[in-house]
């Protein structure tokens, strides 16, 4: 029984060839093996806090999508077709190492996450892109975070600081400080 | 874009499993559904002749 909207498979893809990128260049050369597996795999990202009229939102930092803390399905926005796929760069992102350096933590504002992803998976050397995606954890572990303080940028471009506290009270998603997690 | 290196291999694992809410939904019976006709069709008054 689906109770999840579908994804966009209503538009045909465009022509094979065109707007071509690498990996879809690679798996021409190389195809991949599919297989069924019953469980899907945890993987690790860093999401945006976005703060609009005093909503606090997390976004993907790949593709600036929301980030629901319910199972949700991507969407490809290039071509419309069941995401993720093997000749496109759609699907929701995630790496292996939760110490990928790609990982390291830059700003306040962009806690690590753990996903589950399920559905279609492509695995990547060093990271999977998936049809599904569900929130496990977010992992608060930027040094201001032990300072309480979470900075945002604003569409002003001023920055504004909230407490770690108000993150956890207005995020449905559980939250680990320093090791210990909050709800 | 996140570098993950080149594609592998492909999975299909089970999509997630939905818990629909059963919390039952109560319509309030003071507002009337338009879409729902009258039991007895509303009688129009006959006209007099003048
Ligand atoms: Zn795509």
């Amino acid at each position: 029984m689906a109770f999840f909207p579908p994804p966009l498979q209503n538009k045909p893809p465009t022509k094979p060839g065109v707007g071509m990128n690498d990996w879809a260049r690679y798996v021409k050369a190389n195809p991949l093996e599919t297989i069924v597996a019953e469980e899907g795999r945890t993987a690790w990202k860093r999401v945006e806090i976005v703060v609009r009229d005093d909503w606090m939102m997390l976004q993907s930092i790949h593709s600036s999508d929301i980030v629901n803390s319910s199972p949700t399905a991507a969407r490809c926005k290039i071509q419309h077709h069941r995401a993720p796929d093997e000749y496109c760069t759609c699907g929701w992102y995630g790496f292996y190492d939760r110490f990928h350096p790609q990982l390291v933590p830059f700003l306040s504002s962009q806690p690590l996450m753990e996903v589950y992803l399920q559905g279609k998976l492509i695995e990547h050397e060093e990271g999977v892109r998936g049809e599904w995606q569900t929130p496990l954890g977010i992992y608060l572990d930027h040094p201001n975070h032990n300072n309480g303080l979470i900075g945002v940028f604003l569409t002003s471009y001023n920055q504004q600081y909230f407490s770690v506290e108000q993150f956890i009270n207005d995020i449905d998603i559980p939250v680990n400080v320093g090791g210990k997690w909050m709800y | 874009m996140a570098q993950i290196g080149v594609p592998k291999r492909i999975i299909e694992t089970p999509q997630p499993i939905f818990i629909p809410s059963t919390v039952p939904i109560e319509w309030p019976e003071s507002v009337p559904d338009p879409m729902v006709q009258p039991a007895e069709p509303v009688r129009t008054p006959e006209l007099v002749p003048a």
